[in-house]
């Protein structure tokens, strides 16, 4: 068992977690005992073993919800990866063998059964693919040749989420960082896509929120940069972090006073993708995708709220003759001359006035009502002379 | 990286990225003059789009297996950067044989070890004291061989009357592979005359440490991990069946097997009207073949590259002639474009200490000079001071992994380059030596990366990079420009461009400005101790073929060494049991010599004489040319092959 236990008590609601990160697939191609008549051109990762643990970072330092605060976190992430209590102590995770995935499951829909009001989150970064229109996650020992079914090592995610109907947590939410693509071979190799980690019985369904973030549409893939966090975890967090955030009708983005929905995560976790694609465009072709099932309050950011305010000018050859500057209540925040490419900066919520001036004096003026996800703001000039 | 690190490693792992589910993207280069629609039924493939002659497909490892096994398959590439590089170390201790996490340790010939490695297993050993430099086994390397002539006034391999047939010595050949079902590779009995196969490319049967380790090597004590070993007497079982495995396969790209006849097959009569083919240059010599693996292929975990698969070729050959007691002649005809054609690169050195620089007798490496001369793969310009000099190239839209281009100048020039390509460009100095700019969309990126020292040399290098980091092809069209200004050129402000090859044709990467067809050699002929071969027809005077390269090196050394027959020479043709086929190249022209090496070799081993070493064979080679004069030419040496003379001299 690898779990990091915080605040456990069975009297109050909380949030329970179940981390998964595989990046070692020892049947897959450079493997140490590769399944060699498999034809998937699936090998091994380094990214997410590093997605999970930053997201268990995350969990640590970051997530705040005083209904349900966290109290647990089940982790299975690829060997020699080791997670990181709060005191900072590395601890040894668990394989996520199908077998350690299917009893890790066990005892955390355990415990976050033990209060209707707990929340229940399920993060996955590993190999996925599509089979028709469900979702294979796969274990680390997916393809072993030793067991005659190839669905046996593989997560059915749709018939997982069906099955946490089981789990008395009303609130439940699912972050699947993997490809969606499909696979002819897979088709013709899967009776289905995989098993579900459980099941639930026709007297579990209810009303439950359920919502399924996924990090690629169907037939997609989802991308990492190799060594280093993948795209969309990265996105998450900066999501979570204040990009999905809301007022929450109260006016305020202050800390404490706004709220991260999870319907509003897609929608920020697609702009914050954007962003990343602004310098790393061959991480373009993923779309985080909302796969449905409800919305709750998830998290309250404890830090100052940071929105991106990306301005650009048309056309390009100005760039590098322009002022921009942001301003408010009539002080200068911040400015940048003579450079080129879209300007990106990171400002607190508020209304702003952006204004870009020419060396010449002609001068295009904005005022901007700042809010998450993120504001675009582009001024055109017509003019050619640049001095 | 640390100091002493090939920057080609930084950047294969910079950018790298990982799709979580499957990665199959491949490239499928075809023959020239095939059809992309003969490819259609094969399962497991899947054709995306076909631009100027390349394909970009997924394919499944049996279906990139069949394509393979097809003659009108060159190449087939998955576009994937593989997670561990293979790489060759320059120990400053030879007997270092630390365990270090993420390196598989390969091959060592002298101080020069080959491996593959992780990026961290990378770092770990830039920070091994005993480790000097470690470099990048690129991809690359193809046949020296000139396909697109058209095969008129062939002539058979012209070997000398002489008694010497080359008993009792080893020729081995780094190549395509062999059809061992052939003639020419029989003896009088009906045995093959092939001591062992090396097939790197396959993943069944056993490897050749561990066909060591049952005893089935003859006495070698091979230590390589991957590929397949043929024995001997694997081949006459071959023979016995009339049919070879499925991964070995007939030499479907037929050039191996016609190198090795030239060298040293056997005479044999083909069907009628061909004219009888009187044997190769040596053809009572042993033989012995690496079917060489320079490319990833689909479901490879991790990459060979060209320079690891030519070290542990050479590892493989002479503990094969150790155990065999024979000196051995080694014909490579795959060769390297990118690199600073000075001798002085691991891949280079690893070729000298083969034959410790030169002075170990009997053991004796030829290299085909290249059918570069006409490509525009090599560009020079001379920067003035505080001017600026410009060499372009032209990209075309075939499908193809990425881009590669080297720029060597004099360090004691201080220049600033810029690259401006389709909608992109970057610039390094001295003081700001990378960079990278992002095509237009998701065409690809561009990358630079400057050194003003480099490890081996002491010269300054740039390397010109453009790849798309999704994992998917390239396909960028367009004309490019590197403009190097000199901002203080003291040392002659001399700068010389290579592309590597893509072996497509046309070429989709050809310079055209400041392209001279001087200085391309292929590398490793440019190795100090390795006989570089030009290819020539039999006219007098002799008329150095169109296509072949010129010398000399960027560091005025003066290959190639010679010319031999090289135009349109017939040899045994691969997939038939008695059938010859002519080919040009200059691949045709250096088994000439490697089987005239052989014969010089048997005999001296016949007659108990000291055996002769590289140093000596390349000076009696250069010296008994036909009409030698002692005067050198760009293109063909110091002249033609001369059998007779050059047997006469250490007879």
């Amino acid at each position: 068992m690898a779990l990091l236990s915080l605040n456990l008590d069975p009297k109050r609601a909380s949030t329970h977690a179940f981390v998964v990160g595989v990046g070692t697939y020892p049947h897959l191609d450079g493997g140490s005992t590769p399944n060699t008549t498999l034809e998937l051109g699936l090998g091994q990762l380094s990214s997410p073993p590093l997605s999970a643990q930053r997201f268990i970072r995350w969990l640590l330092e970051e997530f705040h919800n005083d209904k349900a605060p966290l109290a647990t976190i089940e982790h299975l992430i690829s060997a020699p990866h080791q997670v990181q209590d709060k005191q900072g102590k590395n601890q040894p995770s668990e394989e996520p063998t199908f077998a350690n995935l299917e009893t890790a499951y066990k005892r955390w829909i355990d415990r976050a059964s033990e209060n209707e009001d707990n929340i229940a989150i399920f993060y996955f970064c590993g190999h996925g693919m599509a089979k028709g229109a469900e979702t294979a996650l796969l274990a680390a020992d997916f393809g072993n040749p030793a067991v005659a079914r190839l669905t046996k090592n593989a997560i059915h995610l749709e018939d997982t989420v069906k099955g946490m109907f089981a789990c008395k947590a009303n609130q439940q939410c699912f972050f699947i960082d993997t490809c969606r693509t499909k696979d002819e071979r897979l088709e013709k190799l899967m009776s289905s896509a995989g098993e579900p980690l459980g099941e639930a019985s026709a007297d579990d369904v209810r009303v439950v929120q359920q919502p399924v973030i996924f990090a690629s549409s169907l037939t997609q893939r989802a991308l990492a940069q190799d060594g280093a966090v993948s795209a969309f975890t990265q996105s998450l967090i900066e999501a979570l972090d204040g990009m999905a955030a809301d007022d929450d009708a109260q006016g305020s983005f202050a800390p404490g006073e706004c709220v991260v929905k999870t319907e509003l995560l897609c929608r920020a976790i697609r702009e914050s993708l954007e962003l990343q694609r602004l310098e790393k465009p061959w991480l373009g072709g993923p779309e985080c995708t909302d796969g449905g099932g409800g919305s709750f309050h998830l998290h309250f950011p404890q830090r100052p709220v940071r929105v991106p305010l990306l301005m650009k000018c048309e056309p390009a050859e100005v760039e590098t003759a322009v002022t921009l500057s942001i301003t408010r209540d009539g002080s200068l925040i911040s400015e940048r001359t003579g450079a080129s490419g879209p300007w990106l900066t990171w400002q607190e919520p508020s209304f702003y006035k952006l204004a870009a001036t020419l060396a010449n004096g002609q001068k295009e003026e904005k005022t901007l009502m700042h809010f998450p996800a993120i504001k675009k703001c582009g001024f055109k000039f017509n003019t050619a002379p640049l001095s | 990286m640390a100091k002493g690190i090939d920057p080609n490693i930084d950047l294969h792992f910079q950018d790298q990225v990982e799709h979580l589910g499957p990665e199959q993207e491949v490239v499928i280069n075809l023959q020239e003059g095939a059809s992309d629609s003969a490819l259609q039924g094969i399962a497991g493939l899947k054709v995306a789009e076909v631009r100027d002659g390349s394909i970009k497909a997924t394919a499944s490892r049996a279906a990139a297996s069949e394509l393979l096994a097809r003659p009108d398959v060159q190449r087939v590439m998955p576009v994937a950067r593989p997670k561990m590089l293979s790489v060759l170390l320059r120990l400053r201790n030879p007997a270092w044989d630390k365990s270090i996490p993420g390196f598989e340790r390969g091959s060592q010939i002298g101080n020069i070890l080959t491996g593959q490695a992780t990026r961290d297993a990378i770092q770990i050993l830039a920070n091994d004291a005993d480790v000097i430099s470690v470099e990048a086994s690129r991809e690359g390397g193809t046949p020296s061989c000139f396909q697109s002539i058209p095969f008129v006034m062939g002539v058979p391999p012209a070997g000398p009357p002489l008694s010497e047939k080359g008993g009792g010595v080893l020729v081995a050949l780094i190549d395509s592979g062999v059809d061992v079902l052939h003639d020419a590779f029989k003896d009088s009995q009906g045995r093959t005359r092939l001591v062992g196969i090396w097939d790197q490319t396959s993943a069944a049967g056993d490897t050749p440490a561990a066909a060591a380790a049952k005893g089935n090597t003859a006495g070698a004590a091979y230590n390589a991990r991957y590929g397949r070993f043929h024995s001997e007497q694997d081949i006459n079982g071959y023979l016995t069946a009339n049919a070879v495995p499925g991964d070995l396969k007939r030499d479907p790209d037929q050039h191996g097997t016609h190198v090795a006849s030239i060298m040293a097959g056997s005479p044999f009569t083909p069907p009628a009207p061909q004219p009888a083919f009187p044997g190769g240059l040596a053809p009572e010599a042993r033989i012995l073949l690496v079917k060489a693996k320079t490319t990833t292929a689909p479901g490879d975990p991790a990459s060979i590259g060209y320079s690891r698969s030519h070290v542990d070729a050479l590892a493989f050959i002479k503990e094969t002639a150790r155990a065999l007691g024979m000196p051995v002649a080694v014909n490579v005809s795959l060769g390297m474009n990118a690199g600073a054609h000075d001798g002085t690169s691991l891949l280079e050195v690893a070729f000298d200490e083969f034959s410790s620089g030169g002075r170990e007798p009997g053991l004796i490496v030829v290299k085909s000079a290249g059918n570069e001369h006409s490509h525009g793969g090599h560009a020079e310009t001379v920067v003035p001071h505080g001017g600026t000099a410009t060499i372009g190239w032209t990209t075309k839209t075939a499908f193809r992994t990425q881009d590669y281009l080297e720029f060597w100048s004099a360090s004691g020039d201080e220049l600033e380059f810029t690259v401006t390509g389709p909608g992109v460009s970057a610039s390094v100095t001295r003081k700001s030596p990378r960079a990278q700019a992002n095509l237009p969309g998701t065409a690809g990126t561009l990358y630079l990366a400057y050194e003003r020292f480099y490890q081996d040399n002491g010269d300054a290098r740039l390397i010109v990079i453009v790849r798309n980091n999704a994992g998917t092809s390239i396909s960028v069209a367009g004309n490019w420009a590197l403009a190097i200004r000199g901002a203080k050129v003291i040392s002659g402000g001399v700068v010389h461009g290579w592309v590597e090859r893509i072996n497509l044709s046309p070429r989709p990467l050809a310079f055209t400005t400041g392209m001279v067809a001087a200085r391309t050699l292929s590398i490793p002929g440019t190795a100090r101790t390795v006989v570089c071969v030009g290819a020539c027809d039999l006219s007098t005077p002799v008329a150095v073929q169109s296509f072949s390269s010129q010398g000399p090196c960027r560091d005025d050394r003066r290959k190639p060494d010679l010319v031999a027959p090289g135009h349109n020479i017939i040899a045994a043709g691969a997939g038939t049991q008695n059938g010859t086929v002519a080919m040009p190249g200059t691949s045709m022209a250096a088994p000439h010599v490697t089987g005239a090496v052989a014969l010089v070799l048997a005999h001296r081993k016949r007659q108990g004489l000291d055996q002769v070493n590289a140093a000596q064979v390349r000076a009696g080679l250069t010296q008994s040319t036909k009409g030698f004069s002692g005067v050198w030419r760009q293109a063909e040496g110091f002249g033609c092959l001369d059998v007779q003379t050059f047997f006469d001299l250490f007879a």
